[in-house]
């Protein structure tokens, strides 16, 4: 730990605490800014393909994409990042997902194209929506006009708190973070939804690490996989399926965010 | 609600803001990474016919950290899992906690050529969130 800075730590627990995993804000630390959350809606006809692209206000953003289809579940959002399976029997083929970040020229590098892929014969809807964050994934500025003129700013350590780039920024009040409103570890029976109650009356912005029980250790979870973790506004959801896997159930850890990803 | 603490909102009156509304709420715990992610470029002589090759990137946290990944492949960035399932196996990769130590991510990549192949990521990983 710096020997300066902002720290918080969990209800109960002396600030002076060492352990990093009982301190809810640190400067040491970098939350993630939430810049924007932005959403298409396509209807892709039976057996086509569909292109969504997205354009952004800087280059090379973090994105956390979500997915939802009416040929699935018209009610879940699921956690997608790159999926392709253009063969697979299974429902979320309906609409595969293939997600490309350019960067072959600074041109694209602001820009996220995403080809959704519908295998069924029936046409679907198909909505993206992509939380986007004022933090970057390879280097670039993130010179952006404030949008507000009062609030809270945390420069990360050796950097100006009176300049602009919010690269430079631990922490800005004109973005919220992801703050963690529900965690934990459970088991998931295999083959069948998994219901977490989180009853905030919208859909928050989720994510989960899955370990199949082929004692795998945890990987993040992405679309149409064996790990999927879905969301709505009464609950997050949980599955587990290999058909090559013995075990009967599977180890899942998840977060449930404060941050709005949509309203239903 | 606790009634002590801090909240700062994003324009909203601080005191009827709903929860997403608040930039902040030290109720809760925020989700943090470290400030830069790790940034590893680890050439794999690939044995090629999507069969899985490994390789690990150390974070020598000593336990699980919460974590999201991205690669850089050809061109393009793209967040990880990256999953191509089948045999063309042009792109499939995923990056698990360590099977044998902590300290370490494993990275696995099933390539459909044998050779080398250059691959980049940049992890973001958390010391306040473990998924152990």
């Amino acid at each position: 730990m710096a020997d300066y800075g902002l720290k918080q730590a969990v209800q109960g627990v002396s600030v002076f605490t060492t352990d990093p995993t009982q301190v809810s804000f640190s400067t040491k630390y970098n939350a993630f800014k939430l810049y924007e959350i932005t959403t298409q809606t396509k209807t892709i006809p039976g057996s086509s393909d569909t292109s969504y692209l997205f354009n952004f206000d800087f280059d090379f953003p973090v994105i956390w994409g979500f997915a939802k289809n009416t040929v699935y579940d018209s009610s879940k959002w699921i956690a997608i990042s790159q999926w392709n399976d253009a063969t697979s029997l299974n429902p979320w083929a309906a609409s595969a997902l293939l997600l490309q970040q350019l960067i072959s020229g600074q041109t694209d590098a602001d820009r996220l194209s995403i080809t959704a892929q519908n295998n069924n014969l029936a046409s679907t809807d198909l909505s993206i929506a992509l939380a986007v964050f004022a933090d970057e994934i390879l280097g670039s500025d993130r010179i952006l006009t404030p949008r507000a003129d009062f609030g809270f700013k945390v420069a990360k350590s050796g950097f100006d708190v009176l300049g602009k780039n919010l690269n430079e920024q631990i922490y800005n009040s004109e973005y919220g973070t992801l703050t963690i409103f529900d965690s934990g570890r459970v088991t998931v029976p295999k083959s069948s939804w998994y219901a977490i109650p989180h009853n905030l009356g919208y859909v928050p912005i989720f994510a989960g690490f899955g370990a199949g029980g082929q004692a795998l250790p945890f990987t993040s979870i992405n679309f149409g996989g064996d790990y999927r973790v879905a969301a709505d506004s009464s609950n997050l959801y949980l599955f587990y399926d290999n058909s090559v896997d013995p075990d009967t159930e599977s180890e899942f850890f998840y977060y449930i965010f404060t941050e709005r990803l949509a309203d239903s | 609600m606790a009634d002590v603490g801090l909240k700062i909102s994003k324009g909203e009156n601080v005191f009827s803001a709903f929860l997403d509304e608040l930039s902040f709420n030290s109720k809760y715990k925020q989700f943090k990474f470290i400030a830069e992610p790790i940034d590893d470029t680890t050439i794999v002589n690939a044995t090629g016919l999507d069969i899985p090759d490994e390789y690990t990137i150390a974070h020598n946290q000593g336990f699980e950290p919460a974590f999201i990944s991205f690669i850089v492949d050809f061109n393009f960035v793209y967040r990880l899992p990256v999953e191509y399932p089948g045999t063309t196996g042009a792109l499939d990769y995923r990056l698990y906690m360590g099977s044998n130590d902590p300290n370490f991510f494993d990275v696995t990549l099933r390539a459909a050529s044998s050779g080398n192949k250059t691959v980049r990521t940049l992890t973001f990983y958390s010391e306040s969130e473990r998924l152990d």
